[in-house]
């Protein structure tokens, strides 16, 4: 599947009723979600298990299966965003599990995590405990983050390595009262991560 | 949620194991029940097929 035919296909996937800003819960652009998953298919990294952390309404797992991921799980704290993500699958006809969980819960293994991570914007630090919880999940890594994270990244994710990163943009839609803009161009970094830590966090 | 979830699931308080009861399901796919972990004696709902891994204290 092309790029451009994902992100008309997750263009329909809906977004949060009642985002909660200190969760920074804005649901991921359908052209980032696909730029990201394309990245990732490109990658042969959509072939095996595929965890989405902090899925809210879980356009990344909804995405990875419609490329053909055999098997994908969502995770997310907020029932709400996981049951909106639920009826997203169904309406997109996909097979994806979610979970109920707070991130740093996540039990199972993947081959693939794929991630929008808060970005620490309200509440600094936030996307560490995601970092954290994909690291000892997965063994790819593939990770959302502000311009300017690389060198933070770099030390924090020791002794796992960024293989790949680069920026890109999209357009954000106001979510909350205090974005100044209707839609502003938001940089941001993609960081595919190869996991070497099998210590805890 | 699928019954083979039960491999990547495990107690949020100790990481122990789960026992599955089923109030009902389709098959493969569990509709409602509850996950039970012995060592902290605690139940875990599953309703909707989404199983609710929140601990207690976080949950509504």
């Amino acid at each position: 599947m092309k790029q451009r035919k994902l992100e008309m296909l997750l263009q329909k996937v809906r977004g949060f009723d009642d985002p909660d800003p200190a969760l920074e819960q804005y649901a991921t652009p359908a052209p980032l979600a696909a730029e990201l998953l394309h990245f990732a298919y490109m990658k042969g990294d959509l072939e095996d298990t595929v965890f989405d952390m902090g899925c809210g309404t879980g356009i990344l797992a909804i995405g990875a299966a419609l490329l053909g991921a055999p098997e994908v799980v969502g995770y997310d704290s907020d029932p709400e965003a996981i049951n909106v993500a639920r009826e997203n699958a169904v309406l997109m006809d996909v097979e994806v599990e979610f979970v109920n969980c707070p991130i740093e819960k996540v039990n199972g293994k993947a081959n693939t995590v794929v991630m929008n991570p808060p970005f620490g914007a309200q509440c600094k630090g936030s996307d560490r405990p995601f970092l954290s919880a994909a690291l000892n999940a997965g063994n790819t890594i593939y990770s959302i983050h502000n311009s300017g994270s690389f060198n933070f990244i770099r030390q924090y994710i020791k002794p796992s390595v960024i293989t790949e990163w680069y920026t890109t943009s999209f357009p954000l839609k106001r979510t909350f009262k205090f974005h100044k803009k209707d839609v502003e161009q938001i940089e941001v970094e993609i960081y595919r991560i190869s996991s070497l830590s099998h210590h805890n966090y | 949620m699928k019954k083979e979830m039960m491999d990547i699931l495990a107690c949020p308080l100790c990481k122990g194991e789960l026992v599955l009861n089923i109030s009902s399901d389709e098959g493969e796919e569990v509709i409602s029940g509850t996950l039970y972990c012995a060592a902290c004696d605690e139940y875990y709902p599953i309703e909707e097929g989404i199983p609710n891994m929140l601990p207690p204290e976080m949950r509504d």
